[in-house]
């Protein structure tokens, strides 16, 4: 299978007797899907039977579960594969947030806030090369990045850390830029001269 | 005896009307959401109209139509992790939401495995039933909390069992589900809201129930 997932399924639904037609396909669909998801498959595909032994099988009337085993082949490949237990994980990490203050040629400062105790702060100084090139346009004065330093274990194996990224969060979008702007432009347009007494 | 947590888990659970196919690694890095380089590093189980499925370097994703799960097993990056579904969310304003859980799961590891059973039977009687069963234990319980004045401040759900990541026999874990639900169709504002406002206020809850647990349990 290589790393490509293949899930394609090919309904027939018109064929089927002793069905809702409207409920149970959507509903048998489901409950492949939530089979997928429980047991953490890796790959499957669903695809249906030849035309053959589709009408053989509507002849059988069967109860709507089993009306989806036999009239699709479904094949959980991987089935074998371990728990969901996470591979990577972090133990006993120390995080601060920091706040830059000053941008160098090679280094920059910042303001820097255990993730534990928000009240008060430290100076920390910083190597820039130490932050992800992509992280680069972030890094200004005002930018907001997390530090973290500690023991992350990654497939098995302990690994001592350190590791910088920069906040990326959007809580306003363009539109609702635009749309304040608008909202502030018709309100100023909608203001009347008048003296105040 | 107090003891902390070796390692912590985070999810947030979206639950709501989503088409799975439009929250890709592509999509998150197109947004600036992620790097362009955990884009392509990606490992993407699925990408189905029904289900997708992908995991980055510090976070797990899941959509199904009706529902969404951002996982972090790096405690380093949860702040990270709100960011990015505060962010998704803030795109995605008219996704109409119906609930939100905010999930820790927290791993402890106990002195022995003696301690590790005798925990279980602090926790419930089971050993009343040795006559039917032969040598009884408990394997999981779940408390559910039922009596919170108003939905506002979320019911919260805790489930002990064996830790699924250290499986040395004498490891728990407490997975807490603190659940929001106000019963009609949302839209993202208020999760953005209700994540921003119950975010400290979910740790320190955790962090309040399994100080009292460590604080009365007897092995």
């Amino acid at each position: 299978m290589g790393n490509s997932t293949v899930l394609t399924n090919t309904t027939r639904s018109s064929n089927r007797e002793g069905l809702n037609d409207s409920l149970a396909l959507p509903q048998m669909k489901q409950q492949l899907i939530n089979n997928v998801v429980a047991r953490n498959l890796k790959y499957a595909s669903f695809y249906s039977l030849n035309e053959n032994s589709n009408s053989q099988k509507n002849n059988l009337n069967l109860p709507e579960t089993e009306y989806f085993i036999h009239h699709f082949d479904i094949k959980f490949l991987n089935e074998l594969i371990p728990s969901s237990r996470p591979k990577r994980y972090s133990r006993k990490t120390q995080s601060w947030k920091g706040i830059v203050t000053e941008v160098n040629e090679d280094s920059f400062s910042a303001r820097l806030y255990d993730q534990t105790q928000n009240d008060t702060y430290e100076i920390g100084d910083f190597e820039i090369r130490v932050v992800s090139p992509e992280d680069k346009e972030y890094l200004k004065i005002g930018g907001i990045f997390y530090w973290s330093v500690g023991h992350f274990m990654e497939n098995g194996t302990s690994i001592n850390k350190s590791e910088i990224r920069f906040q990326r969060l959007i809580l306003l979008t363009e539109e609702d830029i635009n749309s304040a702007i608008n909202e502030s432009s018709t309100l100023f347009g909608q203001l009347k001269e008048g003296v105040i007494e | 005896m107090q003891l902390t947590p070796e390692i912590n888990f985070l999810s947030i659970v979206v639950v709501g009307n989503f088409n799975p196919i439009i929250i890709t690694p592509q999509w998150l890095a197109l947004k600036q959401l992620i790097r362009e380089s955990e884009s392509e590093d990606a490992r993407i189980e699925l990408i189905h109209p029904d289900i997708t499925r992908f995991e980055l370097d510090w976070f797990k994703f899941e959509a199904q139509h009706a529902k969404l799960e951002f996982t972090c097993t790096k405690e380093s990056h949860f702040v990270s992790l709100k960011d990015l579904v505060l962010s998704i969310f803030a795109i995605l304003k008219e996704t109409p939401i119906t609930a939100v859980g905010l999930n820790h799961t927290c791993h402890f590891s106990l002195r022995s495995v003696e301690e590790y059973i005798n925990f279980g039977y602090w926790l419930s009687p089971v050993k009343q039933f040795s006559d039917v069963l032969k040598d009884p234990r408990l394997i999981q319980i779940t408390f559910l909390e039922t009596g919170n004045p108003s939905n506002e401040a979320g019911t919260l759900k805790v489930q002990i069992l064996p830790s699924d990541v250290m499986t040395d026999r004498k490891s728990v874990m407490f997975v807490h589900n603190l659940h929001f639900d106000e019963g009609s169709l949302k839209k993202a504002d208020w999760l953005i809201n209700l994540i921003i406002q119950k975010w400290d206020e979910s740790f320190d809850r955790v962090r309040k129930f399994n100080d009292k647990i460590w604080e009365i349990a007897q092995f």
